[in-house]
């Protein structure tokens, strides 16, 4: 009888819009609320755990494929802030051979040290890099992978532009066993029309925003100190952001095949945006917009 | 967790520490095996050599009634024309992917190529065949499988060969079978078994499989003979079996285990049926099993006795192993 361990979650968004860091925090979240947690950074980079291993050297899962003698779970994994286990799949170099493959076989390899069964997770969460060029980089939302994903953008059109992107490998997928979306993670939000701009979105692709993160300075002084800003402020605002998204994860399970928006109905929305925050800016008043 | 739940069993290197070759004095092996790693040393280099998508379409060539699509461009399925001329069961098609396929996907004209073959020869399942390209470039073959099984509701099964996955060829074999016994033979052991016994012959030569069914029918067993030759039948009766019989214990060996761990069929240990002594060794394991021993005593004495007789004379000489009579 198979039973997966655990709940499994992907998180896909633009590269560099607050990914690892916002997966990060949740994983240092859930795992202060008592529960074991795996994060797997699937980006060649490695770069997905480092604020939650104090920016400690880790030895990627794919590193490990190019020795010939066993492979155990201590060699490719290290126990991060709050026990959260950390891994990093790893990859090629920029420029050389091919990381999609990589993720796949990075995949693989933790499967086959059972990983899962043996540490016994109450949480898998995938750190995906920015591109989801090729197939290699949906292995964690198809073949059984992940139950949900979730994505991150902010209010800048290149990352809605990417998220909307993003939906539709959720779309290809879902049908045939991938997972499905679970919601939109609204990051970095400054300016006052942002939440309302990523909940229109949300709202026409069926879909809604789980959570509103702030852009703020806790958030970058905690980076460069190496720590999520669970550990390094545990007390201030952001951090019971965070915390608030790690319940919200951990309650909801529900989840939407997204509709995404094609090119046309994109660039109206866009433009219909555009001119709606030209009027927030001249001081037109209209109903519902958010000022 | 199921074994069957992956796309595809471990390497043959990674589970049983298989070695293509080795350079030594049996002591030394057994110490090393005994241990805790063994890596091959020599010969990891070869020139050209079988991989495990060539040994996969071996096993496929020999299910009736099936259509095989080789999902990948047309050079790697050119191993298929040596299966069609020494007599395969299977037809076989390649999807013949381009440059344009290798980068937008192909699991169009995967589809298309399904339909074709399904239309034209009404099979009673569909093998999808992987190749190095689409196992680099992840290629989305699980939809097309579920879609198809859907719409045509006949068994759809993929095999995840790669061609790099392994230095020993035989991994092909075991992948092949992890997909038949995944997809034709049920998701859990049936609740009542069978009066049938199985004989695993996996990529054996017929004149063996013929010598094996001779010494078998001492015992009057029903047997259902899986993967060489085989049906999809074959493969659901294989899981309700009393027993399975291994032809030779190496190549049936992951065969013979997920019968035995996931569907609850033993496997009856023999040793290789090399030699008369061999052969014997053989035949009396099989007969323990059944309590049978006093007639395969019975018939090794014979065998042993005519061998000492006819050497001399004996034209069928040793064929893979079984002493192959000519009378």
């Amino acid at each position: 009888m198979s039973i997966k361990q655990g709940k499994h979650i992907a998180i896909y968004g633009k590269g560099g819009i607050g990914k690892s860091t916002t997966t990060s925090n949740i994983s240092a979240a859930l795992a202060n609320a008592g529960y074991r947690v795996i994060q797997i950074g699937c980006d060649p980079k490695s770069d997905s755990t480092t604020i939650l291993r104090g920016g400690n050297d880790l030895p990627t899962v794919l590193d490990t494929l190019r020795e010939q003698s066993k492979v155990r779970l201590e060699d490719i994994s290290a126990v991060g802030f709050g026990g959260v286990l950390c891994i990093e799949a790893g990859g090629p170099v920029p420029g050389v051979g091919c990381a999609g493959r990589g993720i796949n076989a990075a995949v693989e390899q933790l499967q086959e040290l059972r990983v899962f069964d043996e540490f016994k997770p109450d949480f898998v969460l995938y750190d995906v890099l920015g591109d989801v060029v090729c197939g290699g980089f949906a292995v964690p939302i198809r073949d059984g992978l992940a139950d949900r994903a979730y994505v991150v953008s902010s209010s800048d059109f290149m990352s809605i532009f990417a998220a909307n992107n993003l939906f539709k490998a959720v779309n290809k997928y879902a049908p045939s066993g991938g997972a499905r979306l679970g919601g939109i993670i609204a990051n970095s939000i400054l300016a006052a029309y942002a939440p309302a701009l990523i909940d229109d979105f949300a709202g026409k692709t069926g879909t809604h925003v789980i959570g509103y993160v702030p852009r703020s300075l806790v958030v970058a002084q905690s980076e460069l100190y190496g720590k999520t800003v669970i550990e390094a402020a545990p007390q201030s605002e952001q951090a019971q952001v965070y915390r608030n998204l790690a319940k919200y994860i951990d309650e909801n399970e529900d989840s939407v095949i997204p509709k995404p928006l094609n090119s046309p109905e994109l660039k109206k929305w866009a433009r219909e945006w555009g001119d709606r925050i030209f009027e927030v800016e001249t001081g037109v008043v209209h109903e519902m917009a958010s000022i | 967790m199921s074994p069957l739940r992956a796309k595809a069993p471990r390497s043959r290197e990674k589970r049983l520490d298989t070695l293509g070759a080795w350079f030594g004095p049996v002591s030394v092996a057994s110490q090393e095996f005994a241990g805790d790693e063994i890596a091959q040393r020599i010969r990891t280099f070869a020139q050209s050599s079988n991989d495990d998508l060539l040994y996969a379409l071996r096993i496929l060539s020999g299910i009736r009634n099936s259509v095989t699509v080789i999902h990948g461009p047309r050079g790697c399925a050119a191993a298929g024309l040596y299966h069609t001329a020494t007599g395969s069961n299977t037809r076989w098609i390649v999807t013949d992917l381009d440059e344009r396929d290798t980068i937008m996907g192909a699991d169009g004209k995967l589809r298309k190529s399904i339909l074709a073959l399904y239309h034209r020869y009404q099979p009673s399942v569909v093998f999808i065949v992987g190749n190095p390209v689409i196992a680099i470039n992840n290629d989305d073959i699980q939809s097309v499988v579920e879609e198809l099984h859907q719409e045509l509701e006949l068994p759809i099964v993929p095999v995840y060969v790669t061609g790099f996955s392994s230095q020993n060829a035989v991994s092909g074999y075991d992948t092949v079978l992890h997909s038949l016994l995944k997809y034709l033979s049920g998701k859990s052991a049936p609740t009542k078994k069978n009066e049938t016994f199985n004989l695993l012959s996996v990529a054996e030569h017929p004149n063996d499989r013929k010598e094996a069914l001779n010494l078998l029918a001492l015992f009057g067993l029903e047997l259902n003979i899986v993967p060489d030759d085989s049906t999809i039948e074959l493969f659901r009766s294989a899981v309700a079996a009393k027993a399975s019989i291994p032809l030779c214990p190496d190549a049936p060996e992951y065969l013979g285990l997920i019968l035995q761990e996931k569907y609850g069929v033993p496997l009856i240990k023999v040793s290789r049926p090399v030699g008369i002594e061999g052969t014997g060794r053989w035949l009396k394991s099989i007969a323990a099993f059944l309590g049978k021993e006093s007639v395969a005593n019975r018939r090794h004495a014979k065998n042993s006795h005519i061998t000492s007789d006819t050497s001399h004379n004996c034209i069928g000489g040793i064929v893979n192993g079984i002493h192959h009579r000519t009378s």
